[in-house]
Formats: C-alpha cells, structure tokens, sequence
C-alpha cells in the first residue's frame, strides 16, 4: 500500500498544487473581510460589559458612552453595538422562553424517545447559553467570513484530483503492467492496493486541508479554544441546523463528507484512467466532471428541473457541507423527512459503488495489446 | 494456440513442447514473438488453444502459475522516483515473497547484477544497461520455475553482454529460460535449443547443432569482383559480408550452388538463421 502513496505522492505537480493551495489560502484568509473585523473585534472588547448588564441598563450605559465618544468612527461601532447587545437580548430572552417551554414538555412528554430528544436540546442550548455573547458574535462573523469563499468548495476536488489522476494510469505509462500484472498478487490485488491508497489518500488532504482551513480562520479571528466545543448552532448561520453536533464535531463531519467525495474522485479516477490509461486525461476528466456537478449543486430552486433533480443527489456537493445544515426538509420514497446531508451521503456512496465495480471489471480485463503491423522488407530484383 | 487481431494472425497454430534449460525464441520483427511471451505469461489471453504446465491448464491455475513465472521485458519500465531497493522490495511483496527475508533476497539479487553500489539511487538515474540488470533482478525474485526474457541484451555495452550471458547459463541449470532475441550471437553459446518463428507459425525447433548440420551443403563463399559484388548482393538477399584475410568475402546461404567460384563452407547458428528468414531480416 505504501508504494501506491509513494507513487502519488512522490510527483512534482502534486507539490506544486499543495503549496501553491497553501499560498492562496493564506493569501485569501488574512485579506481584509468584507466588514473591519478588527474594528468589530475593539469594539466587541469595548463594550463586552454590556452584555452582563441588562437590556434597560446596557441601553442607557450606551447613550452615556455615546455622548462621551466625540469621534465619528467610534460613534458608528456603538450604534452597531447598541443593535448587536439589544438583538442579543432580545435572543437570550427567546432562548430563555424556549428552554421553559422546552422543559415543560419533557417533564409531559408522552413517549420516553421524546423526553431524551427534549432533553438533549435542552443541554444544546444551554451549553450555547454558555458561552459569552462576544465570543458568540466572533464566530458569527467568522462562520459568514468562511462561508463567503466560494473557492474553498472547488479547490479541494482540484487538490484530490492532481494527486489521484495518475493512480490507475501510472502502470500504462511507465510499462510497469507487464510485470505486475503477472506478479502473483496480480491485477486483483492491485486495483485494492490502489483503491485504499487513494482513499487513504483522499482522507489524509482532506483532514489536512480542513484544519488547515479551520486553524487559519480561528486564528485569524483570534477564537478561544474553547469555542471548539460550542454547539455549531452558537454561529446564526446554522442556528437552525437540526444537527447536535459542537464545531469540533462539525469539523470531523466536514472532514468526513470530504473523504466520502475523495473516495468518489478515486473512483471516477479508476474508471476514465482503466478506460484511457493516461494521467492526463483521468485529471481532465474528473476536474472537469466534479466541476460540473459542484456547479450543478449550488444552483438555485429557479434553475430548470433536470438540474435540481441533479443538486438532491447531491454528488460532490459534501464538501459544502454547511448548505446541509441549513437544509433539511427532503422526504424519503416512504414520505417521511430526512436530512438532505444523509441522502446525499447513500447516493454518493450508491454511485460510487457502481464505479468501483466497472472500474473493477475494466482493470482486470486482459491488456488490450495493439496489433502491430510491420512492414517486411524484401530485396527486389528491378 | 492462435492469436488473432482481426482477420491477421499473430500466432498461427503454434504449438512446442519446453523442458529445463535455455529455449532460444529466434525471429524477425513483427514474427510474433512478444505476442507469444506475452500469451506465456498471462498478459493476453489467446484466441483459441492453451497453455499447460505440468498437464495444468495455466489460465486455471492463476496465481500459482504466476507464482512461477519470471519475466523481463523487452524495455522494462520502472517508477522514476523509486530506488533499485524500493522497487525489488515493492515486487517482492507483489509476487508474495515472504517479509522476513526479502530484504536479504532483494540484496542476494541487486549483487548478482552488480547493482549494489546503485540500490539507493533513482531509477531515473539508471543508464539502459542498469535498467536491464534491474529487469534482471525483479524477474528473479520469486525463485521462478520459468524465466521469460524478452531481447534483454538490448543496450547492454559488450562486457554486460558475456556478464549477462553467463548469469543466464548459470541460472539454466535450476529453470526453463526462454530467451527471446533477434541477435543469434547472444543465444549461440548457451540455448539448448532454439526455436525459430515466422508470421506466427512455428518453423524450426531443435538443438544448435542438428540445425546447423541440416546447414551443410547450404552456405557458400564466393571472393567476388568489385563489378559482381552488387549485382550478386542483390540476386541473393540471404547473404552477408565478410571480411577474410583483409578481403572482402561474400558469404551465401543457398540452396545451390550461387557461383563458379563459390565454394562450400561450414555453417553456422546465423546462417540458418538467414536461410530461414534471410528474405525478411535483411
């Protein structure tokens, strides 16, 4: 197994992908967002005490900093906060309704599935009530911040894609086939050798490539540690998320759903590469294909049928993970409701299954050998 | 056994019997010998006919019969990027070897070709001659019971040649080798016998010198006139030029005798080489 890494590994373009990835992300993650963080992060320190206060006397501690501060900029920071604190509120005060009515209907819940499903939303919002309001409205900017970079969805199959294309192609091109295949291990041993290698493979850059994502934009946004644990609904963009799930458990499932789709590229890979042998046209190919489909998962619901027919299966859109949690409300051929990312998950897997199989069938079909004609020369008397 | 693409046969009812030792496959180009290695070893299938090992049928035994096939090709490909000592281990795990002692197996095998001093360097690094002794060295690995080599002189300079022939008598004396080739200089000294193929079919197979004594009576010199020289060159295509006693002789394979001149002389591997496939090969 550990020669089929190094065969992928050990290539010159697979480095060069990885660092010029690196170089953009950290090129794109310190550019300025599209608000002055830094100036939301001094005023959220600023004011952080009125969120211990309550709305009446946060308001008034407001109007007197407001007469205070002279200069315009600061003024605009306190308004903004002035917005944020009675949003912010307001919102504690629902959560606080809701969790009474929560706790009303476990004590009456009828059935014992019920009383843990309560109680286990229960210990969700609490632990969000947890956490403090400016580290909350942190990774609220820094979950829309992450959420804007569109690139981040394409990047990652481009990654997966220059390192698997010459997976199943490699032996074609060197000549290595005619002494491996007829090794005892054989083709069969092979194609698992290189199937795992690349799913090995696929899980470890996309492992790599969300901490590194992760890291990058938790630094930038000077995020605790502890905010790791901070169920994923703290952030307003998924607060209606029907996951429990803490971001670090977010981060592990984005993790995963990319894995899923690195195993999918491998098997896409396998198929074009057993048909075509060469590495050039297996990257063009599932470059091109993943493209197309990530394209097809982010249309919106006024694009034509056959295409949202295309976006519910869901292929390569995984590794969008958040459009998942914000979406929810699909029904199963038995018409009850399922979580869109779980539908996704079985088809992705259903198709990927399919091309493991023809890819299967067509690596272990013997060596198309061309015939060779050759032109027999012969002395002639005229 | 037949090959067929399409209405072209590239193996026509060939049938041989092998035994241990050193089988010399001779013919010209396109005659059809890769087609036949590379049925032997499995990597196509014919389109009608059979191999069998020991009465076996070899697409049935699968893994075993690879488990005794050694095979170098004729330009072996190598991984650029893995070292003499990666690749031997990589096809000693491929080919089953046990773990415990690959690495002795793998350093027995890269000394014997005398690539010990290169077993961490690059394969990219490697001249064709090194890449030939490594293609060498990874056929042998299993301790196969039939060696298939495919023209493994090619870029091998004149000492690795003797160095290479050598290894491969040594080597007869513990396996079938078939030793597939176009240059009869490299088989002469050392096949037991030598099989001759042409358009696929076999022609001739037998012990060098009962071939050869079928020879006698066929293979002429004739010391020619500058003005003959060209004109007889052309009138007998199996024919080759020799130098004798810094004279310019033409040496003939022919049925008859081709000159008044000409005198019988005795043959050798090459000329029956030419007198089969003289028309072709020149």
């Amino acid at each position: 197994m550990r020669y089929e890494i190094k065969k992928l590994l050990f290539r010159k373009e697979v480095w060069i992908v990885f660092v010029l990835s690196i170089i953009a992300l950290l090129i794109l993650s310190f550019r300025q967002p599209w608000v002055s963080f830094s100036t939301i992060k001094s005023a959220h320190m600023k004011t952080a005490e009125y969120y211990s206060l309550s709305l009446d006397e946060a308001e008034s501690k407001i109007a007197e900093d407001l007469k205070r501060y002279g200069n315009e900029s600061d003024l605009k920071i306190l308004e903004q906060m002035q917005k944020s604190v009675r949003s912010y509120k307001k919102q504690e005060e629902n959560m606080k309704n809701l969790l009474a009515n929560m706790y009303h209907e476990a004590d009456h819940a009828s059935t014992e599935y019920e009383r843990r499903d309560l109680e286990h939303a229960i210990r969700q919002y609490n632990r969000r009530i947890d956490y403090h309001p400016c580290d909350v409205q942190q990774l609220n900017i820094a979950f829309l911040w992450l959420n804007d970079f569109e690139w981040l969805h394409y990047l990652f199959p481009l990654i997966i894609c220059t390192l698997l294309a010459p997976l199943f192609a490699v032996e074609s091109e060197s000549g290595m086939y005619q002494i491996l295949f007829i090794s005892k291990k054989g083709k069969k041993q092979l194609f698992r050798n290189k199937i795992i290698s690349g799913i090995i493979c696929s899980a470890c850059v996309s492992i790599i490539y969300t901490l590194l994502t992760f890291v990058m934009f938790w630094i930038r946004f000077g995020l605790s540690f502890q905010m790791l644990f901070a169920p994923i609904q703290c952030a307003e963009y998924y607060q209606n998320c029907p996951f429990s799930m803490t971001i670090w458990q977010f981060l592990m499932l984005t993790s995963l759903m990319r894995t899923i789709v690195g195993a999918l590229l491998t098997a896409l890979t396998a198929v074009i590469s057993s048909l075509f042998n060469r590495t050039a046209i297996a990257f063009g190919a599932t470059v091109g294909i993943s493209g197309i489909f990530i394209m097809i998962s982010r249309a919106y619901a006024n694009e034509p049928d056959a295409v949202l027919m295309m976006k519910r299966l869901g292929l390569f859109r995984l590794p969008i993970l958040g459009s998942y949690l914000t979406e929810y409300d699909t029904v199963n051929v038995f018409g009850y409701p399922v979580e869109q990312l779980w539908l996704s998950v079985a088809c992705t897997c259903s198709v990927m299954l399919v091309l493991f199989s023809a890819a299967y069938i067509l690596y272990t079909l013997p060596v198309k050998e061309k015939r060779k004609t050759v032109k027999l020369c012969s002395a002639s008397k005229s | 056994m037949n090959k067929k693409y399409g209405s072209f046969y590239a193996l026509d009812n060939f049938q041989t019997e092998l035994d241990s030792g050193i089988y010399a496959l001779l013919g010209p180009n396109g005659a059809g010998k890769s087609t036949l290695m590379n049925i032997l070893v499995g990597l196509t299938a014919p389109t009608s006919g059979e191999i069998l090992f020991d009465g076996k049928n070899t697409e049935q035994m699968g893994a075993d019969f690879r488990a005794k096939i050694g095979y170098m090709p004729q330009y072996p490909g190598f991984y650029p990027g893995f070292t003499a000592m990666e690749l031997m281990r990589y096809m000693a795990d491929m080919k089953g070897y046990p773990r415990k002692e690959r690495d002795k197996r793998c350093l027995e095998l890269l000394e014997s070709v005398n690539l010990t001093q290169q077993r961490d360097k690059k394969i990219k690094t490697f001249s064709g001659g090194m890449k030939q002794r490594l293609g060498l060295a990874q056929a042998l690995i299993n301790e196969p019971e039939i060696l298939v080599l495919d023209e493994p002189t090619a870029g091998l300079d004149p000492k690795e040649r003797v160095r290479f022939r050598n290894m491969v008598r040594k080597l007869s004396e513990k396996m079938t080798i078939i030793f597939c080739t176009h240059i009869v200089s490299d088989i002469e000294t050392i096949a037991k016998e030598v099989i001759l193929i042409h358009h696929g079919k076999l022609v001739q197979q037998g012990n060098i010198p009962a071939l050869i004594k079928e020879m006698e009576g066929k293979v002429w010199e004739i010391l020619p006139d500058a003005d003959e020289l060209e004109l007889l060159l052309e009138q007998y295509p199996r024919s080759s030029l020799v130098s004798r006693n810094m004279q310019t002789v033409l040496h003939v394979v022919n049925d008859e005798k081709p000159h008044n001149d000409a005198h019988a002389c005795e043959p050798v591997l090459e000329d029956v080489y030419l007198y089969q496939f003289g028309d072709d090969s020149v």
